[in-house]
């Protein structure tokens, strides 16, 4: 079964093995069965295309589950949905032929995703606290000309430090596809985007943001909301969308 | 305390919470294991402020991995939960780093449900698992706005409760806790709120201190505001006795813990919480008997949860079913102290665990007795031998140990290693004490033997696609336990258990050994804060207040700021930990009654010395410990039958 997962607000900061563990429970509570892995140490047949940053919600998760018993992708959702912990939601499904494995032989999603689209809400800091806000602050951006000035550069590197604390450099300027402002208002806009997502390379978007921040001798940006619309392949002209629209619709 | 029923009160503080939420939501995002703030798992219980009577803040004093961990919380929070007119919700430690960003922002501690500010809650319950929580009771306090003294709190505080594991001896809290819980919490908890609701109805009548004396009379509470301490010259106990004001409440003179009778008659949980992230103990737990007679000297647990009261086999199996049904975990864990003495443990292993294995779920015994029986009881059940097998021998000699009474005997040890190569493990972990009364260097080099020897037996099933064996030998530093027969004992200087894990060290160097050790420092505070009267209350505050707390986090702990603390208050740690008792001696927490009685802890004793082992009264003699001679309806109760014969073979 193919798989569109949503992660709204309240389950934003769970990680991904997190999820993982929530929707495997979750299948287990609502009976339905899941084929298991052969060896030593069982795990359930269930592949993501791309694992999600914590703090970023999400409308266009992509997983295959293999399942042992059929049921209908119908059922399948309104089982899956009833167990699920609040933040979390299967927005669509579809049955996909087990013959040839899990992706009917075809390349996994795993493999398959190259890109993914991101709704950003950005901010320049102006608040303090938790005590609500106080007028002035530094002067809000001219959002536009900051995202035209990213694109027109070739290379903005970033640091990325991993869990064991080593440091990494990222060129931010080649994994990112497109970015736009859809909506400026003052000191908050919102931007749409899309990004390097896979196995091999990929961006979050806290890190693009720290690439805003480092433009023009350094300008005052936070990243106030990150939110994921789907996730993308590579093709031949550019990103297109990793599930056909039957899926995205329904 | 508010007014349950108070709209306008409830609407005003509907800011509060919205803005905490808020708040908390921009931290979570640079803060480590931010899931565990959300407090919307599935299970969690939510209810409208507005529609119960009573709101009850249930705090443990560690972070959120390490409680939710504890079957006692899931118990008394799901107990109060079923009522109608109360409501409990969670509160943990935050992580240092979120304490750090809470206090900057001045945010106060909420429970993780609501998000409401703790110190609106009507009572605030902590579980007190260890002692060296302490600091973290008064943070946590601190945090949520709360005066720390219970003289300090007046009637717009919570009433501050405590119970658990250490209720019995938590004397260095008295000036901190309105009124402690002792025993088995499911019964009392109930009468405590119904004490609460009726005072309520009444229209709160004399106030905290007319509450507090009702709850007096309940079987299981105390006041510890009720009872005065006085000390000699020297700074021992002179006298421990009822005051003026306890006498007016008609406090008893020795508050004795609560024993729930059947365990066949209480609720047990069966929607527990289940975490959004990696706790200690990711998986289903069913209690399946409570107490234990076996009687090891050291235990506390064994001395205070007395006497053995098993469920029934077919309740076991009822909780195993709905608990899957609800919560989706993949481990089903059967509960107690030592699990394998269970008489109905056959029958429900071998049912359960097919019937579960269908679902993919695995049946583990956590505490195994070490012997042949009991790791081919663990053997039916693991489909998977996926982690190592723990046993407990405690000692390196026969003589060790039967000085400490754990009867396990060098066939029994054999027995229960061969059994568990031959079954398919390949990796063991084998936990001792050092610093054990009478404890000699041969006993050390005991336990270095009993390591070789488990190196050694698993050469037979070398080869045919086996591992090579790891023995992990992991030892901890004992601490002489109140209300055990050891209490008079000192435990030993901190310079000598170095020497002793040095020497150990040496001798299980070996490729296939792995040793672990605990610091000697953690646990000399634990001794001292163990053993410790009323005066330690201030240690704890100053020791809290010069930045200590997760005390039992070895990377936490501030050994410096500590002995500073107890400097500072005049007093010696090395005086509590290391200062041995006379059999006339008070005791700081000898007024708690747990129903055993004195003379069977010194008979004990006595015997230790002499390194004479007695066996279980479930299927040897009496020992006279006194549970079961004053309540009435407090013995053994076994499920099946009254009497358990010595397990023979496994299913």
């Amino acid at each position: 079964m193919r798989v569109r997962l949503g992660k709204g607000p309240e389950a934003r900061y769970i990680s991904h093995l997190d999820l993982k563990r929530t929707l495997e429970r979750a299948l287990r509570r609502a009976g339905l069965q899941v084929a298991f892995s052969a060896g030593y140490n069982p795990n359930m047949r269930i592949s993501f295309a791309s694992a999600l940053a914590v703090g970023v919600t999400s409308e266009g998760e992509l997983l295959d589950i293999l399942l042992s018993e059929p049921v209908t992708p119908g059922e399948f959702v309104a089982r899956l949905n009833a167990q699920l912990p609040p933040g979390l939601a299967v927005l669509a499904a579809r049955g996909m032929d087990a013959a040839g494995g899990m992706n009917g032989g075809g390349p996994s999603l795993a493999e398959a995703v190259e890109w993914a689209g991101y709704r950003l809400d950005v901010g320049s800091p102006s608040r303090a606290g938790w005590a609500p806000s106080r007028a002035g602050g530094s002067p809000p951006p001219d959002w536009r000309g900051l995202v035209d000035e990213f694109l027109q550069r070739d290379s903005i590197v970033v640091e990325r430090v991993s869990h064991e604390g080593e440091v990494r450099r990222v060129d931010v300027r080649p994994l990112v596809h497109r970015v736009a402002v859809e909506v400026a208002a003052g000191p908050e806009a919102r931007l749409h985007a899309v990004f390097r997502a896979g196995s091999r390379r990929n961006l979050r978007p806290d890190e693009f943001v720290t690439a805003l921040g480092m433009l023009r001798g350094g300008v005052s940006v936070e990243l106030r909301a990150a939110h994921r619309l789907e996730l993308m392949a590579g093709g031949e002209t550019g990103p297109v969308p990793l599930e056909d629209t039957a899926v995205r619709k329904e | 305390m508010r007014e349950a029923t108070d709209r306008e009160a409830i609407d005003s503080h509907t800011i509060d919470r919205e803005a905490i939420r808020e708040a908390v939501d921009r931290l979570l995002g640079r803060v480590s294991k931010p899931a565990r703030y959300l407090g919307n798992e599935w299970n969690s219980v939510h209810k409208d402020h507005g529609s119960v009577r009573i709101r009850f803040a249930l705090a443990f004093p560690d972070v959120y991995e390490v409680g939710m961990s504890n079957l006692g919380c899931a118990i008394i929070y799901d107990g109060i939960n079923r009522r109608e007119d109360a409501l409990a919700e969670r509160v943990y430690a935050p992580w240092v780093d979120m304490e750090a960003a809470m206090r900057e922002q001045g945010i106060p501690l909420f429970a993780l449900e609501s998000h409401r500010p703790v110190r609106e809650f009507d009572i605030l319950g902590f579980s007190l698992p260890y002692e060296t929580c302490y600091t973290n009771i008064l943070n946590m306090l601190d945090l949520a706005g709360i005066p720390l003294r219970q003289a300090e709190r007046g009637d717009g505080d919570p009433l501050v409760i405590a119970g658990g594991a250490t209720a019995c001896n938590a004397e260095p809290l008295a000036e901190f806790v309105d009124l402690f819980v002792l025993g088995d919490g499911e019964e009392v908890i109930q009468e405590i709120l119904d004490a609460y609701r009726a005072w309520a109805d009444e229209g709160r009548p004399g106030g905290r201190a007319a509450l507090i004396a009702r709850m007096a009379a309940i079987p299981g509470v105390y006041v510890p505001s009720y009872y005065d301490v006085s000390y000699d010259a020297e700074g021992w106990i002179e006298r421990i006795g009822l005051n003026e004001r306890g006498r007016r409440a008609g406090a008893a003179a020795r508050p004795a813990r609560r024993v729930v009778l059947d365990l066949d008659r209480v609720q047990a949980p069966t929607r527990p919480i289940v975490p959004w992230s990696e706790v200690v103990f990711d998986r289903m737990m069913v209690e399946v008997f409570r107490g234990c007679t076996r009687g090891c000297r050291f235990c506390h647990a064994g001395m205070v949860y007395r006497p053995v009261r098993e469920r029934s086999p077919e309740k076991v199996k009822e909780l195993a079913r709905e608990l899957v049904r609800n919560t989706g975990h993949q481990e089903l864990s059967l509960v107690s102290l030592a699990t394998n003495d269970y008489g109905g443990v056959r029958d429900v292993l071998c049912s359960l665990a097919e019937d579960l294995a269908a679902e993919g779920v695995n049946v583990s015994l956590p505490s195994l007795r070490v012997d042949a029986y009991s790791v081919g009881l663990a053997d039916q059940v693991a489909r998977v031998r996926k982690s190592g097998l723990t046993l407990a021998p405690e000692a390196g000699t026969q003589r060790l140990r039967d000085v400490i009474n754990k009867g396990v005997s060098e066939n029994d040890y054999v027995g229960a290693l061969t059994a568990a190569y031959r079954a398919g493990w390949d990796r063991v972990k084998l936990y001792f004490m050092i610093g054990l009364p009478t404890e000699r260097d041969e006993d050390l080099e005991g336990i270095a033997r009993m390591a070789h020897q488990a190196v050694d037996l698993h050469r037979p099933f070398r080869g045919k696609g086996r591992k090579p064996v790891t023995v992990t030998v992991s030892v901890s530093s004992f601490v002489p336990k109140p209300h055990t027969p050891f209490q008079w004992e000192p435990q030993v200087e901190s310079g000598e258990l170095r020497r002793r894990q040095r020497l150990l060290g040496a001798l299980l160097r070996h490729r296939n050994i792995r040793f672990h050790r605990n610091e000697p420092e953690v646990s000399f505070i634990e001794a001292a804060l163990s053993r410790g009267d009323r005066r330690l209350g201030r240690v704890v505050e100053r020791a809290w207040r010069r930045g200590c707390r997760f005390d039992a986090w070895g990377e936490q702990f501030k050994h410096g700021e500590w002995l500073a603390a107890f400097a500072e208050e005049g007093l010696d740690p090395r005086w509590y930990a290391h200062r041995c008792f006379d059999y006339e001696d008070v005791l700081p927490w000898e007024h708690i009654d747990t129903g055993i009685r004195k003379g069977f802890l010194v008979a004990e004793h006595r015997a230790a010395l002499e390194a004479a082992a007695h066996d279980d009264c479930r299927w040897d003699r009496c020992k006279l410990c006194g549970i079961c001679l004053d309540r009435p309806g407090v013995r053994p109760r076994l499920k099946p039958g009254d009497r358990v014969k010595r397990p023979k073979g496994p299913c």
